[in-house]
């Protein structure tokens, strides 16, 4: 019975756990047990640790794909090995550091906190994009987030990880969460408070991709970049809303190739609004010529489409063979794509852009000058030009018709409203101003017409300015 | 979510938790383990949206029932003990069964509290976080001084001299420091290396809780020589409504404060309320650690499911998270009334199961009995963690045996998480597991 | 005061320093921990170091088989009146009585200033708890006396009763012709003095810096003040004083609401502290309206019910200290 153990032989007082009699001094036997589980814990504890210990020692910390952490995997001591797969976030305010890496299995969180992020930098081991990280830590999960904790600084190691060099064309999600070097032509260039929109493209503008940059990711100035110039980019290479990426992780990972921006040669159909701003080059036969104050437009059509090309006064001035800028004419013009009134136009910014290939102009359509009274039948088709008074106007609902006398005779000129809105002078084509017309000869209800096709085919030689555009009369 | 599932899963846990709290020294923690792993191949067995619902049932009907094995199956030997607790005190005297009814009656109240405290946890609990998150570390560094400072010696002051009088005085002091430091050591080494195979890391500091609290509660057990006297199965207790306020307060203030503060047990939070209300009745002392023990389990996997507070505490939140995160306050709002419904069960089935422990001890030996769950444990332990578990299970047994031996504070065991936890979070973690060579 | 109203203060008092807060924020130090354990330091001394190196004179261990309060009596009258008629102070330690590992033996004794005796009662087994196992009193040989020939001083008129864990020591001096009786004479000595934290605060500061040096003396310091408004005072400036002064006598030490408050205050203090020096603090409100909202309120109102909610003393200690203060009145009156 324990009260024989806990009690003094010789003085018969109570004495519990003593194996001596505080009051008398007397030994009290204990069981062998209670001995042997007293002492053998406080050995055996000691030791037990300290193997424990050695053993820990000797063991090496596990690396593992991340794809293999798993929810009962809480709370382990792993390494884990991959590729910075997103611009590091050191917050300043709560002294954190994460790091999403990838090492071809899956994606993991880094995190570091307080004074284990503030070792980091300052050791400079934070990664940079596209690096490749070897690092320690506690896993931690939580639903679906995964997380490494870092405890210690010392333990991330930052490799650099090799670039291959691939064409634009070439770029494929076999390339994803890699470093790759490629070069390409700016096509797009935006510019934000702290981030640049870039998108290059190759030399036959296609294979876009994105250059994002966020410019408080490095204090290094980036080179002065234009659309059009051609430039070498390397990154890591992703994948996010519908285009692929090349992330950078400094400024010197952008080199401008060529001294000059490049220049898109396209066919007009192939002008979109996405080639806004770009230089490109087009080939094509002058359909249309309108004269406005500040310069000229022409309408140039190379079989797959119209466009306007726009040339200011100062640059048209400038235009060795300005004279020869006719209809027909074959023209090649270098200038920027340029949007107004929801029109594609694009703007040489010299004169040296632009550039008559072929002055020859079909004889279908040769223009001949005649009397009014000399126009017959035998004319029917032709171009013709003539000059004469405004007898008569009407407007009606497709256009205004007017009656040319020039003393010999008098004929109908049919301005249909599309030419008539876009006449500058329209509203002094009235009854007694004097106008040249060329036109093709029509026959409507066995009368014969003249029916311009340009708004330069028309020119107001004299307005008759004693009339208003009130007195425009309509049938 | 589906009204029927809800009782199915909620009574599922309840009966669980019944089976698992009779067995002394197993923890609910250990079977919410092996639940998990279990569910993880057989996924329609507990589905996510029910976890919270099985889980939380658990855990309240343990808080409720684990008084019993302790008070009945936990009797001390007075050849190896300097003073007996209350609760023991109790049972020795024939008057266990009351001791769990006014256990589960604090229990109750916890839950009560806990019920009533909501607007606080979601209001007040955030903010006191924000304020005390950032200065975490010296504040466990403080709850740590605190329990090795407030431990009294415990000498008789007979020796002839006085050196042989502090040395009496201070063998169960050093014993409390060695305990500490060699707990804290073994912390460090688990924190920094993972001696169990990966997979079963979510259970990396299983083996070691159970070696230095389970394993020992049952090696003193089997060595006591101890004759359970007849119980009496009382028809009143000696509470009242003042009583009950005074143990219920001073249990509440010391469960939450181990709830809300990470690592802290609600061991050392019932001694932190205790010295702090000050309170020396023994019954005050049996109710609030009652409500202390539910405050603390319950409570802490409550703060899981409150949303403006993003915290996880006590191990079954940690379990749980990796598989289920809460979102809304719909959340909470089962959370706790599945602690309400499952309350009220336990609470119920408290008084038999008290009863019929009380008939098998008085005829079966428990240490017999004891034999059979340390044979359970360690095969538990060793499917779960292997060699390697059933090794360090070992040496923590050894570490917890030392305050059981020497009459120490067995919450010195508690260094294992406080030591590694503060260090890492002033972030000397590091060093110091460099200095030892455990990172190289 | 209890060791955590203590050391929650120390703690407290430590949060004040905005550079102590801001170092524990950004430099995880541990310099607001000084405050805390200079907080508990005094008594942790007293308990766990200088009561184990007092040298006592007589040592009185009575054997709970055969408690023998006679004995008891002659033994403390003996040290008594050697110290007055020598002048020499003469120490008494006596000790608890134990049965078993949950029972122990209560005894009180009393020195009465009017009878000019000691007297020696044995009363009740009793729990670890303190509370007493009926109808265990001896029936015989209950109570001891013995003259003290000498006119009495006691710092406090108050019976000791020894039942669980240690027991206490008497100081018996002579002090003109009075003859002081000194309860636990080791207690609040070096070690509630300011000039020794003051000393110890020096050496934490030349190895810690200056702050950890200051905070350690007002966690010393604060421990002090709050033992001044007990029974118990402290021997404040130690080596220069000699003895402990007299407390206020406003709070009991083991006082549940008294140890409450002081530590809810802390917490209160400590709370506002750390927000107030944080980033960004959150608690928008004034002081003066913070504590009053938190603290003198609830205070207020925790006052006025906790009378409602006052539970009886299941220990009796008082019961049979008050016994003795009867009886020693019905005495007197006898006499009167």
């Amino acid at each position: 019975m324990a009260l024989d153990e806990t009690v003094c032989g010789s003085c018969g007082r109570f004495v519990g756990a003593y194996e001596k009699c505080p009051y008398c001094g007397a030994t009290v036997s204990k069981r062998l047990s209670i001995k042997i589980f007293r002492y053998g814990s406080l050995i055996l504890s000691i030791a037990g640790v300290l193997i424990l210990y050695l053993i820990s020692l000797k063991r090496e910390i596990p690396l593992i794909n991340i794809n293999e952490i798993s929810p009962t995997m809480n709370f382990a001591y792993i390494r884990v090995r991959g590729i910075v797969v997103r611009y590091p976030l050191f917050d300043e305010k709560s002294g954190s550091l994460t790091i999403h890496i990838n090492d071809g299995t899956d994606e993991l969180i880094l995190k570091a906190y307080r004074n284990v992020a503030l070792k980091i930098k300052e050791l400079n081991r934070i990664p940079k994009i596209g690096d490749i990280i070897d690092v320690e830590g506690n896993i931690r999960l939580r639903g679906s987030l995964k997380t490494l904790t870092i405890n210690v600084p010392e333990k991330v190691k930052i490799i650099e990880s090799p670039v291959i060099e691939i064409d634009l064309n070439n770029i494929s999600d076999d390339f994803l969460n890699k470093k790759i070097k490629s070069s390409g032509i700016v096509s797009d260039l935006r510019f934000y408070k702290n981030y640049i929109s870039l998108f290059i493209k190759d030399r036959k503008g296609k294979n876009k991709v994105r250059v994002p940059i966020n410019l408080n990711q490095f204090n290094e100035k980036l080179p002065e970049l234009n659309i059009g110039d051609e430039i070498q980019v390397e990154g890591l290479l992703s994948y996010y809303s519908k285009n692929y990426n090349i992330l950078i992780s400094s400024a010197s990972n952008i080199k401008k190739i060529s001294k000059k921006p490049i220049v898109f040669s396209l066919a007009i159909e192939n002008v979109t609004k996405n080639d806004l701003n770009r230089i490109v080059s087009i080939k094509g036969e002058i359909k249309k010529i309108r004269k406005f104050s500040k310069g000229i437009e022409l309408t140039v059509n190379d079989g797959s489409g119209n466009i306007s090309v726009v040339l200011w006064n100062n640059i048209y001035e400038k235009i060795k063979e300005k004279d020869s800028i006719n209809e027909g004419v074959l023209v090649s013009v270098v200038g920027k794509v340029g949007l107004y009134k929801n029109k594609l136009q694009i703007v040489p910014a010299l004169p040296q852009n632009f550039n008559i290939v072929k002055k020859e102009v079909k004889k279908s359509e040769k223009i001949i000058e005649k009397k009014i009274g000399e126009i017959n039948e035998d004319d029917k088709g032709s171009i013709l030009k003539i000059e004469g008074e405004v007898e008569s106007y009407f407007n009606f609902s497709k256009g205004r018709r007017l009656t040319l006398n020039d003393g010999t005779g008098s004929i109908d000129i049919i301005l249909w409203n599309d030419l008539l809105n876009e006449l500058e002078d329209a509203e002094y084509i009235i009854k007694g101003s004097r106008i040249s017309v060329k036109g093709k000869v029509s026959e409507y209800k066995n009368k014969l017409e003249i029916i311009p096709k340009y708004t330069s085919d028309i020119e107001v030689k004299e307005l008759n300015k004693n009339l208003s555009p009130r007195n425009l009369e309509s049938k | 979510m589906n009204f029927l599932n809800f009782i199915i899963y909620s009574f599922a846990g309840v009966l669980i938790a019944s089976i698992v709290s009779l067995i002394p020294a197993l923890h609910v923690y250990n079977i919410a383990g092996l639940i998990i792993l279990i569910s993880l191949n057989y996924k329609n067995l507990i589905p996510s949206e029910y976890l919270p619902v099985f889980m939380m049932s658990m855990i309240v009907t343990y808080s409720f029932l684990n008084i019993i094995p302790s008070i009945f199956l936990g009797a001390p030997d007075d050849s190896t003990i300097f003073v007996v607790l209350p609760g023991q005190k109790y049972m020795l005297e024939g008057r266990g069964f009351e001791a769990v009814v006014v256990s589960n009656i604090g229990s109750l109240v916890g839950i009560i509290f806990l019920f009533i405290s909501t607007p606080f946890l979601f209001v007040f609990l955030p903010k006191i976080g924000k304020i005390l998150t950032p200065h975490m570390f010296w504040i466990l560094t403080l709850i740590l001084v605190y329990m090795i400072l407030s431990e009294w010696p415990k000498g008789m002051e007979r020796a002839k001299t006085r050196l042989g009088n502090f040395w009496d005085a201070w063998k169960s002091l050093l014993a409390g420091i060695l305990t500490l430091i060699l707990s804290g050591f073994l912390g460090i080494i688990i924190f920094n290396k993972s001696l169990l195979p990966l997979d079963i890391s979510f259970q990396n500091i299983m083996p070691a809780f159970v070696g230095l609290f389970a394993v020992p509660w049952i090696i003193t057990n089997i060595l006591s020589k101890v004759k359970i006297p007849k119980q009496y199965i009382c028809k009143t207790v000696d509470l009242n409504f003042n009583l009950i306020m005074r143990g219920g307060v001073a249990g509440f203030l010391g469960g939450m404060f181990a709830a809300f503060f990470p690592v802290v047990t609600g061991g050392i939070g019932g001694l932190l309320a205790g010295h702090a209300t000050a309170q020396r009745d023994e019954r005050i002392f049996v109710l609030s650690q009652g409500v202390s023990k539910t405050v603390y389990y319950v409570g802490a996997f409550l703060l899981f499911f409150v949303p403006s507070l993003n915290v996880t505490r006590g191990g079954l939140a940690w379990m749980i998270s990796p598989f289920y995160t809460p979102h809304t306050i719909n959340d909470y709002l089962i959370a706790l009334g599945t602690m309400l419904f499952a309350a009220g069960l336990s609470f119920l089935i408290t008084f038999a199961y008290s009863k019929f422990v009380i008939k098998i001890v008085e005829k079966i030996d428990y240490t017999i009995i004891s034999y059979f769950v340390l044979a359970f444990i360690v095969l538990l332990v060793f499917y779960l963690t292997g060699f390697m578990g059933i090794l360090i299970m070992l040496v923590s047994t050894m570490i917890g045996l030392i305050p059981v031996m020497f009459n120490s504070r067995r919450m010195n065991c508690l260094g294992i998480l406080l030591i590694p936890i503060i260090l890492n979070m002033s972030g000397l973690g590091p060093k110091v597991a460099l200095f030892l060579g455990l990172i190289k | 005061m209890k060791g955590i109203a203590h050391f929650a203060t120390g703690i407290a008092v430590g949060t004040f320093f905005k550079e102590a807060v801001l170092k524990a924020l950004n430099d995880q130090s541990f310099v607001l921990v000084l405050g805390g354990i200079f907080g508990l330091l005094p008594d942790t001394l007293d308990f766990k170091f200088g009561k184990y190196f007092e040298k006592v004179d007589y040592v009185i261990d009575p054997d709970p088989n055969k408690p023998k309060p006679q004995e008891i009596a002659k033994i403390l009258a003996k040290a008594a009146n050697e110290a007055y008629k020598t002048g020499k102070p003469k120490k008494v330690q006596l000790h608890t009585m134990k049965i078993s590992a949950f029972r122990w033996r209560r005894y009180g004794v009393f020195f009465n200033p009017k009878e000019k005796n000691v007297v020696v009662e044995i009363g009740p087994e009793v729990s670890t708890s303190q509370v007493p196992y009926y109808g265990t009193e001896p029936k015989r040989n209950k109570v001891g006396k013995a003259k003290i020939k000498a006119k009495l001083s006691q710092e406090v008129l108050k019976p000791s009763i020894i039942d669980i864990m240690t027991g206490p020591s008497f100081k018996f001096e002579r002090k003109g012709d009075l003859l002081e009786i000194k309860f636990l004479p080791w207690h609040r000595q070096w070690s509630h003095s300011f000039t020794v934290g003051a000393i110890l605060a020096l050496v934490v500061g030349l190895i810690f810096g200056k702050l950890a040096g200051i905070i350690s003396f007002l966690g010393w310091a604060f421990h002090i003040i709050e033992d001044l408004f007990g029974f118990m005072g402290g021997n404040l400036l130690f080596p220069i004083t000699k003895d402990r002064t007299k407390g206020a006598h406003l709070i009991k030490a083991s006082s549940s609401l008294g140890n409450f408050f002081v530590v809810y205050a802390s917490v209160l203090i400590i709370l506002f502290n750390l927000d107030r020096f944080s980033n960004s603090p959150i608690i928008k409100t004034p002081w003066y309206l913070y504590f009053l909202f938190y603290f003198i309120i609830p205070a207020i109102l925790i006052f006025l019910i906790a009378p409602l909610f006052k539970i009886e003393d299941i220990t009796e200690r008082d019961k049979m200290a008050e016994k003795f203060l009867e009886e020693m009145d019905e005495v007197s009156e006898e006499f009167l």
